[in-house]
C-alpha cells in the first residue's frame, strides 16, 4: 500500500495514495473539472490545459493542470476561482476562433459565458482541437500508432505518416470513438470500412453463415496474430457463431 | 598522443609543452571564429600562411587561428603577441604590409589600429581598446590565446588543473558544496542555482545518472555559447567531467544545434583529443573515475533548448516538453536522474575548482556571483561579445563597452533576454544588471542577448516580431502557446498595419495572463513578455498606432508617407533613378514630387538623397 498523503479540495478534505493524478482525486471528492484531452485510459498529455487548477503546497500557489500533476505533497486545491473561471474563459474562446462550429466547445464555453469567439480574434473552421486522444489510444489502447503530430505551432496536425494512406491502420475505428470533437468520419460502405481523415478503406469479411459484412479484415489479421490464432478462425460474425 | 596515466603525468605533460614554448617568440593571432570567418578569417589566415612562407618567416613566426576574440564589428582581428599590437578590420591584402612593417621592422602599421570615436586616437594595445577594457574576462579569457583544436594549447595554459585538483583532492560532495558556496546560477536562461541541481541529482535514486550539456542556443542575435565551444572546447569539456564526478554519472551528452558547424567540429576534434589522452572514458587519471561524451546534433528547433523537449530530442523523440512536476533531476533522460547546464555554466566550473569559492565570489553581486557573457547586438557601436560582472550597469555596457549608438541617435531600449524576454526603457540604464534585477524590470537574463535599440526602432514593430518568432517555434503541443501566441501576433500585426482596433490592448493582456500562467513549458510561459513590457514602457506608442493611425518612429510602412521638402530640393534627380517603383516624378530642375500612390516606402530615396530633403511623416 502506498503512502496516503493528504490534500484539501475545495475545503473537502480527503487521503489519496502518493503520486495520484490530481484530477483521479478531485473525482474521489466528487469535484468536476472540465477537461478536453483527459481519458484515463491513456496517457495523461496536458495539453488543452481547460483542467487547470490553483495548487497551494504550503509556500507559493501555482497553476497546473489536474492531469499532468500528480499529488506528492499535503496541498490544497481550489479548482473554480475566480482566476481560474477567467483562464478557462479565455482557453475557451482560443479553442472556439479556432472550431467555431464544434457543439462540445460550444457547450463548454457557454458553461463560461462565452457564447461567440471575441471578434478580434481570427477565425478558423477546424474541427480537430488537437488534443492528441486519437493518437494516444492508438498507441496505447490499440498498440498500432498509425497516426502522429505533424509540423509545429498553428501547423500542427493529427495525419498518418505523410498524410497518405498506413496499412498498418487496422480502422478499428478506436479513434473516431475517442475524438472528443467527433472530427474523424468513420463508416461503412460496400464491403469497405474507410476512415477519411487517414485515407484509410479496408476490405470487410464477410461472415459465412448470414453473408454480413462484419469486421474489416486487417482487425481479424492483427488480432489473430496477437492472440496465435489463425487468421482463418475469424470466418462467423457473433450473431452466427 | 600518449595517454596521461595520472596526475603527475598531467603535470610533467604541461610542463613539457610551457617549457616548449618561447614566450617571447613573436606570434600572430588571427581571429578565426564564425563571425570573423564571415568577415574573411580564412583568407586571412591563408596570407599569413602564404606571406611566412615567401619570406622564410616559418618557424621564426607563430601563427595561431583562435577562437572568437567578441569584437565581431571589427573582424578580421589580428593580435600580435608578444607586444599584443591589436590591428582590426584586417584584410588579406593588408597582410604582406604587417609582415614587412610589423613581424619584420617591429614597426606599427597605424592605419590597421583602433581609433577611439570620441578622443580620436589610435589605441595600441588590445586591453586598452574601450570595448575590451571594461570587460572582465574570466570565461572568455583564453580564447584569443589558443587554438581549439590543439588540445596542447589548452594544456599549457592551465587547463585540466581543475580536473586534476578535483579527482585527486576532492570529494565529489565537497565540489557540489564549493559549487553551492560560490553561488553559480544556470547560465541558460532561469538562473537556477547549479549546486543546488548537482545535489538533487547526487541525490536522487537511478542509475545510470546523465549530465547533458545545452547547447541549442537559439535566441536571435546570441551566440556566446557557440563562441566557448568553437572557441575553447576544452573548458566545457573539463567544467562537465568535473560535475560528472561529483554528481556521479559516467554518461555525458552535449546536445548541440547543427546550424553550428564549427562548434560541432571543434567539439569533436576536443572529444578525440582528450580521450586520447586519457581525460575522458575509462579510468580518468588513473583515478579509478570513468566517464565519456557524447555529441547529439538537434536540428535547429528553438524549443529543443527547453530541459524536458531537449532530452526527447535526444531519445529520439518529436522535441516537445513536457510536464516537470517531477524534475528531470530525479527523471530525466531516458527517465534517470539527469543534470542538464548550459555551454557558459559548465565553462564556469573549471574557474571555482581550480581558484576556489573565495576567488569566484569575489566578482559579480551577492545573489548572482561570477561574470556573465552577453552577446550585444543591435544598434550599437561595438557589436560584439562581452563579459562583464554581475551587477554592472545597462549604462556602463552600452555607452563603455558598447560605445553607444550608431549616429549620434538617441537610445530607445535594450531587449534582453531573448525572445522570451523584455524591452528595458532609458529610465532603467542605470539597473545593475543580474537574474533579480532584470526580472524585477519585467524581463530576464536569458542566455545573455542584449540588442539594443534606437529612436528609430518602433516598440510595436519589435513587440510584432518577437512574438512572431515564438508563434513559429512554438511546437504546438499545448492550446494556450500554439493558438494564444499566433493571435497575439495577428493582433499586433494588425496594430502595425494601422487596423488595430480601441480594445486590443486589453484583449492582448488578457490572453497574454492566460498564456504566461497556463502554458506547458517556459517558451509560452514567457512569451508574452515582449509584448507585454512593451505596452508597459510604451503604452502611448501603441495607442498612436491604434488611435491616430501613427508610427511615431516612423517603422512601419502602412503608417508612414515619404514626402519630398521643396526648400531642400536640389532637383538633382538622383532619388528619381533610385526608386524601384517609378514614384518620383520631376524634370530637369524641377522640385521633385512623390507619387504616395505609387510608393512602396523601401527607403531608398532617403538614403540617396544627400540632402536629407526626404523625410518619413
Amino acid at each position: 500500500m502506498a503512502d496516503l498523503v493528504k490534500i484539501t479540495i475545495n475545503g473537502k478534505e480527503l487521503s489519496v495514495p502518493y503520486d495520484t493524478p490530481l484530477i483521479e482525486a478531485c473525482k474521489q471528492a466528487r469535484v468536476h473539472v472540465p477537461t478536453l484531452c483527459y481519458n484515463e485510459n491513456v496517457k495523461a498529455y496536458g495539453v488543452c490545459r481547460i483542467c487547470s487548477v490553483e495548487v497551494n503546497d504550503g509556500r507559493r500557489t501555482r497553476i497546473v493542470p489536474a492531469c499532468v500533476y500528480t499529488v506528492r505533497s499535503e496541498i490544497t486545491v481550489e479548482t473554480d476561482t475566480d482566476r481560474i473561471r477567467r483562464y478557462r474563459a479565455t482557453l475557451l474562446n482560443l479553442q472556439l476562433a479556432r472550431c467555431p462550429d464544434e457543439k462540445v466547445i460550444q457547450d463548454l464555453a457557454a458553461e463560461y459565458g462565452v457564447t461567440e469567439p471575441h471578434p478580434r480574434l481570427r477565425k478558423e473552421d477546424k474541427h480537430c482541437i488537437l488534443c492528441g486522444l486519437c493518437v494516444r489510444t492508438c498507441a496505447e489502447v490499440v498498440g498500432v500508432s498509425a497516426i502522429g503530430f505533424e509540423g509545429r505551432g498553428r501547423e500542427r496536425k493529427v495525419t498518418p505518416p505523410f498524410d497518405a494512406e498506413n496499412p498498418i491502420c487496422i480502422a478499428c475505428g478506436a479513434c473516431a470513438y475517442v475524438c472528443p470533437t467527433q472530427c474523424i468520419e468513420f463508416g461503412e460502405k460496400d464491403g469497405k470500412r474507410y476512415l477519411k481523415r487517414w485515407h484509410r478503406e479496408v476490405d470487410m469479411l464477410v461472415c459465412d453463415k448470414c453473408g454480413k459484412y462484419w469486421l474489416p479484415d486487417a482487425v481479424a489479421y492483427v488480432y489473430a496474430k496477437k492472440m496465435g490464432l489463425d487468421p482463418a478462425s475469424f470466418t462467423t460474425c457473433p450473431d452466427c457463431r | 598522443m600518449e595517454k596521461l596515466s595520472d596526475f603527475q603525468a598531467l603535470e610533467q605533460y604541461r610542463q613539457k609543452l610551457i617549457a616548449a614554448r618561447d614566450p617571447e617568440k613573436p606570434t600572430i593571432t588571427v581571429c578565426a571564429g564564425t563571425g570573423c570567418k564571415g568577415c574573411g578569417a580564412d583568407g586571412v589566415v591563408a596570407a599569413f600562411k602564404e606571406e611566412l612562407a615567401k619570406r622564410d618567416l616559418e618557424g621564426k613566426v607563430d601563427l595561431l587561428a583562435t577562437g572568437c576574440h567578441g569584437f565581431c564589428e571589427r573582424g578580421t582581428l589580428v593580435v600580435i603577441r608578444p607586444q599584443e599590437y591589436f590591428y582590426q578590420l584586417v584584410m588579406p591584402k593588408d597582410v604582406p604590409e604587417i609582415i614587412e612593417t610589423t613581424m619584420i621592422n617591429g614597426e606599427v602599421v597605424e592605419r590597421l589600429l583602433y581609433e577611439d570615436p570620441q578622443s580620436g586616437e589610435k589605441v595600441l594595445h588590445e586591453k586598452d581598446v574601450p570595448f575590451y577594457k571594461y570587460q572582465q574576462r574570466q570565461i572568455f579569457a583564453y580564447n584569443g590565446h589558443l587554438d581549439p583544436t590543439d588540445v596542447g594549447n589548452y594544456i599549457a595554459l592551465g587547463g585540466y588543473a581543475g580536473l586534476a585538483k578535483a579527482l585527486s583532492e576532492m570529494k565529489p560532495e565537497q565540489i557540489v558544496q564549493d559549487v553551492k558556496d560560490a553561488g553559480l546560477r544556470g547560465r541558460g536562461g532561469g538562473g537556477f542555482p547549479a549546486g543546488r541541481k548537482w545535489e538533487t541529482v547526487r541525490n536522487a535514486e537511478g542509475d545510470p545518472k546523465y549530465v547533458l550539456c545545452n547547447a541549442d542556443e537559439g535566441d536571435p542575435g546570441a551566440y556566446m555559447d557557440r563562441s566557448l565551444l568553437e572557441g575553447n572546447p576544452h573548458l566545457v569539456i573539463e567544467g562537465m567531467i568535473i560535475g560528472a564526478y561529483a554528481i556521479g554519472s559516467n554518461h555525458g551528452y552535449i546536445y548541440v544545434r547543427n546550424e553550428y558547424p564549427l562548434a560541432v567540429q571543434n567539439t569533436y576534434i576536443a572529444l578525440d583529443q582528450a580521450r586520447e589522452l586519457g581525460l575522458l572514458g575509462e579510468n580518468i587519471l588513473g583515478s579509478g573515475f570513468s566517464f565519456d561524451i557524447q555529441v547529439s546534433r538537434g536540428g535547429g528547433a528553438f524549443v529543443c533548448g527547453e530541459s524536458t523537449a531537449l532530452m526527447a530530442s535526444l531519445e529520439g523523440q518529436p522535441g516537445e516538453p513536457r510536464a516537470k512536476y517531477v524534475h528531470t533531476a530525479e527523471r530525466g533522460l531516458y527517465e534517470k536522474p539527469t543534470n542538464l547546464n548550459n555551454v557558459e555554466t559548465w565553462a564556469n566550473v573549471p574557474f571555482i575548482v581550480r581558484e576556489g569559492v573565495k576567488k569566484y565570489r569575489a566578482v559579480g553581486t551577492e545573489g548572482s556571483p561570477g561574470t556573465k557573457i552577453f552577446s550585444l547586438v543591435g544598434k550599437i557601436n561595438n557589436t560584439g561579445l562581452v563579459e562583464v560582472p554581475m551587477g554592472i550597469t545597462l549604462r556602463e555596457i552600452v555607452e563603455d563597452i558598447g560605445g553607444g549608438i550608431p549616429n549620434g541617435k538617441k537610445f530607445k531600449a535594450v531587449q534582453t533576454g531573448g525572445p522570451s524576454g523584455g524591452c528595458i526603457p532609458a529610465e532603467h540604464l542605470d539597473l545593475p544588471v543580474d537574474f533579480d534585477k532584470l526580472y524585477e524590470v519585467g524581463s530576464m537574463m536569458g542566455s545573455g542577448g542584449m540588442i539594443v535599440m534606437d529612436e528609430n526602432t518602433c516598440m510595436v514593430d519589435i513587440a510584432r516580431y518577437f512574438t512572431e518568432f515564438l508563434s513559429e517555434e512554438s511546437c504546438g503541443k499545448c492550446a494556450p502557446c500554439r493558438e494564444g501566441v499566433a493571435q497575439m501576433r495577428d493582433l499586433l500585426t494588425d496594430i502595425c498595419d494601422g487596423k488595430g482596433q480601441e480594445g486590443d490592448l486589453e484583449l492582448i493582456e488578457d490572453l497574454a495572463e492566460t498564456i504566461a500562467a497556463t502554458s506547458l513549458c517556459a517558451l509560452g510561459q514567457t512569451a508574452p513578455n515582449p509584448v507585454l513590457t512593451t505596452i508597459k514602457y510604451f503604452r502611448d506608442e501603441y495607442e498612436a498606432h491604434i488611435k491616430e493611425q501613427r508610427c511615431p518612429a516612423g517603422v512601419c510602412p502602412a503608417l508612414i508617407t515619404y514626402r519630398i521638402v521643396e526648400d531642400k530640393c536640389t532637383a538633382c534627380g538622383v532619388c528619381k533613378r533610385v526608386c524601384p517603383s517609378d514614384a518620383i516624378e520631376g524634370a530637369k530642375k524641377e522640385i521633385h514630387k512623390i507619387i504616395v500612390d505609387k510608393c512602396i516606402k523601401c527607403g531608398a530615396c532617403i538614403e540617396a538623397c544627400k540632402f536629407d530633403a526626404i523625410v518619413k511623416e
